[in-house]
């Protein structure tokens, strides 16, 4: 069912309360029609995830890799059968994929393979080994607090500066601030820092690994600080910060993203007839994968979902609900925005079209 | 207890009236195994169906079969093949003996001193450079020189994810021409080309699909409750797919328990004796499957579901008006 907004707040009025907008009404609104055209260029991307390699430099407090049997698939170093492997996903429809793992900068070129065949991706990577500049895919850096808590939950010194180092002044690069439940007032000194060297700075939210039972596992409270804290660094980082008002509502949303939007990755969808149900997948080391526990973050809990990566494919699918009414279509905008400048080369993300949250679809705002 | 008359009001209640006489019983033919194209992704050829059965040519042979069809109780033939213009007198057997349907791409004339009003859907899968890419030809260009103007012409318009905004440009095309147009979406059998579909390139086609209907309402036959249908696969809580698919062969329909389906529908090979499965391929995955018409018929055979509120039974009836319109049971 479409959402619907008051006819007042428009001065449109049709009937007594309830105003049903044409999409072309929507569209008419300053500056929404440029960015539809904007992002709908992007629907042609179709991801899929491949572990690069099953060894970290690192070994970070509730890292979903190191959860599940993914870790122990063996190590497929063999570039022809990698070359082969990135072959038969283009045939099969692919068009982005997504390097992770456990570290991928060990493997560079592995990651060189894939992007010769593939001229759009991305590479996740703790950062603190630089991943060669040819490579010209985006590169998200995470960063789960300041540099007391690095030590503490990823045992690794200076982490921030060294991760600034290898990638200052690079287009590539996004860093990626994980909130926890104990590290939401870092993220000030953190910002001040990236923003400081003029790095770009995206959030994501600590999803539980499944029979996750450490404390940084989020509460209500913690979500509301977490939602708190990304507005005020929208507003003080402009430039910097690649999020928006309803980014930061989808993510720290009492619900979990599945809850509020319903997951169509294939781990919770059994259907394999339209989008990621049918093309994604998550390939393990040793070129293996399997539907039962494909997603963008296995291991994760699903109920406890909030993940910057599950959200961009989650939210974004679910346009049609979106499209109800002026507010909401510009929020799933906004969204759409800027998952596509966090994650695809030369994209740039616009100024945001609502500065204002707006609640999810048939769900309250928080 | 709800009740036709108690959610229509007099018009659509008039609406209602004439549609339910109507009982229509369709049957689809292959006509031929020839093509003078050979599009990507046409599901007759890449699922080996011209190869299933080797197509009759004695147009003695084809009358007596139609005449048996007749008999059967089919009042409505949907010619697809292969070209059907390849053999003007097995269309002719049919069109002198049946309300005929012809789907065809257009390049060859159909003669109309032969086939007065024959009602005709020419195949249509995207602009000047689509065309070009997937059937070697810009068809339309010839096709709309053939039948400009035509009343029993519509084009039938393949939408594939790459078609997302830039339906309206050549739904002008068509009107320009002074044509109709009906639209259905790719399936993507093959897994070629624009990937399988993806949520919001379903919502965006469905918005878009909605506008154009809003746009230019002389020349788009369709409806919104179909554009729903079609690019959600659900009707109410239920999914379409192979439980519940109405277009599937007769004899050989035998799902426990049988959904709501056509009456006797047959899609017949061309050597008249061979059947296939359903009314596209039976390489087709029926959880991919988005045939047009079988999601029509998926709502026309459930009336009594909608038979809920005003809305439902008035979304009902404009799918079956649309269905109706598309093989000439009622005027445009
Ligand atoms: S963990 Fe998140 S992205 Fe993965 S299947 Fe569960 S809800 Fe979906
Ligand atoms: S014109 Fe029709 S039958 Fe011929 S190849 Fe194209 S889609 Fe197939
Ligand atoms: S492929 Fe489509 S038309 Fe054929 S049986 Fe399956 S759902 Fe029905």
């Amino acid at each position: 069912m479409m959402s619907r907004i008051s006819g007042n707040q428009t001065g449109k009025e049709t009937n007594s309360f309830r105003k049903e907008w044409k999409f072309s009404e929507i569209l008419a609104e300053r500056g929404v029609r440029e960015r539809w055209e904007k992002v709908r260029k992007y629907f042609f991307l179709r991801e899929s995830t491949y572990d690069m390699s099953n060894r970290c430099n690192i070994r970070c407090e509730g890292c979903y890799y190191y959860e599940g049997d993914k870790q122990f698939a063996a190590e497929n170093k063999n570039p022809d059968s990698w070359r082969r492997l990135m072959q038969a996903e283009k045939a099969r429809g692919i068009t982005y994929v997504v390097l992770a793992g456990a570290e991928p900068s060990l493997a560079p070129d592995l990651c060189r393979i894939c992007f010769k065949e593939f001229p759009l991706g991305s590479i996740a990577t703790n950062g603190l080994k630089a991943i060669p500049a040819d490579i010209n895919f985006k590169i998200h850096i995470s960063v789960w607090g300041n540099d007391d808590t690095s030590a503490r939950v990823r045992s690794a010194k200076n982490m921030l500066i060294r991760q600034i180092e290898n990638y200052r002044g690079d287009p590539r690069a996004v860093f990626v601030y994980t909130f926890t439940s104990n590290n939401i007032d870092q993220v000030h000194e953190v910002a001040a820092i990236l923003a400081e060297h003029g790095c770009k700075l995206t959030f994501n939210v600590f999803s539980a690994p499944v029979g996750y039972r450490g404390d940084l596992r989020h509460t209500p409270e913690t979500l509301g600080e977490t939602r708190k804290a990304m507005m005020d660094l929208l507003t003080a980082y402009p430039g910097n910060v690649l999020f928006s008002p309803y980014n930061a509502v989808a993510h720290t949303h009492r619900k979990g993203l599945h809850d509020l939007y319903g997951c169509s990755y294939p781990r919770r969808n059994a259907s394999t007839d339209i989008g990621l149900g049918r093309s994604f997948r998550q390939y393990r080391t040793d070129l293996n994968w399997d539907r039962a526990a494909a997603c963008c973050v296995p291991d994760t809990d699903c109920d406890d979902c909030r993940h910057y990566a599950a959200g961009s494919a989650v939210v974004t699918a679910r346009m049609f609900r979106h499209a109800g009414d002026p507010q909401t279509f510009k929020s799933w905008l906004d969204y759409v925005d800027t998952y596509l400048s966090v994650w695809v080369m030369d994209y740039h993300k616009g100024a945001n079209l609502s500065d204002r949250m707006a609640a999810p679809p048939e769900n309250e705002i928080f | 207890m709800k009740t036709v008359s108690s959610l229509l009001d007099p018009e659509w209640h008039e609406r209602y009236k004439r549609i339910s006489k109507l009982n229509i019983r369709s049957s689809i033919y292959d006509v031929t195994n020839r093509c003078n194209l050979r599009c990507k992704g046409c599901f007759f050829f890449s699922s080996g169906e011209d190869q299933a059965a080797s197509e009759e040519t004695d147009t003695k042979k084809w009358e007596a079969f139609i005449d048996r069809e007749k008999e059967r109780g089919v009042n409505l033939a949907i010619l697809i093949g292969g070209e059907p213009t390849l053999c003007l007198d097995r269309v002719e057997a049919f069109y002198r003996r049946l309300p005929t349907f012809c789907a065809t791409n257009g390049l060859i004339k159909v003669p109309r001193d032969r086939f007065p009003d024959m009602m005709l859907g020419i195949s249509l899968w995207g602009d000047e450079k689509d065309e070009k890419t997937l059937r070697g030809k810009d068809a339309f260009s010839i096709s709309s020189k053939h039948y400009a103007g035509d009343p029993h012409v519509y084009y039938l318009y393949t939408l594939t994810p790459n078609q997302i905004g830039k339906i309206d440009r050549i739904v002008k095309k068509i009107k320009d021409v002074g044509l109709k147009v009906h639209m259905q979406l790719l399936s993507n059998d093959e897994g070629v080309d624009g990937f399988s579909w993806k949520p919001e390139e379903l919502a965006a086609i469905r918005l878009e699909m909605d506008e154009i209907l809003d746009s230019y309402p002389q020349t788009v036959i369709s409806s919104k409750y179909y554009h729903k249908i079609i690019t959600t696969g659900k009707m109410f809580n239920r999914s379409f797919g192979w439980n519940e698919c109405p277009s599937v062969t007769e004899p050989m329909d035998h799902r426990n328990p049988r959904p709501k389906r056509l009456i006797e529908f047959i899609r017949w090979a061309s050597d008249l004796e061979t059947m296939h499965r359903c009314c596209t391929s039976i390489t087709r995955d029926c959880s991919t499957c988005k045939d047009g018409a079988a999601h029509m018929s998926w709502v026309m055979v459930n009336k009594r579901m909608h038979i809920r509120t005003t809305k439902d039974l008035q979304n009902w009836i404009e799918v079956y008006e649309m269905f109706a319109k598309l093989y000439q049971f009622i005027p445009w």
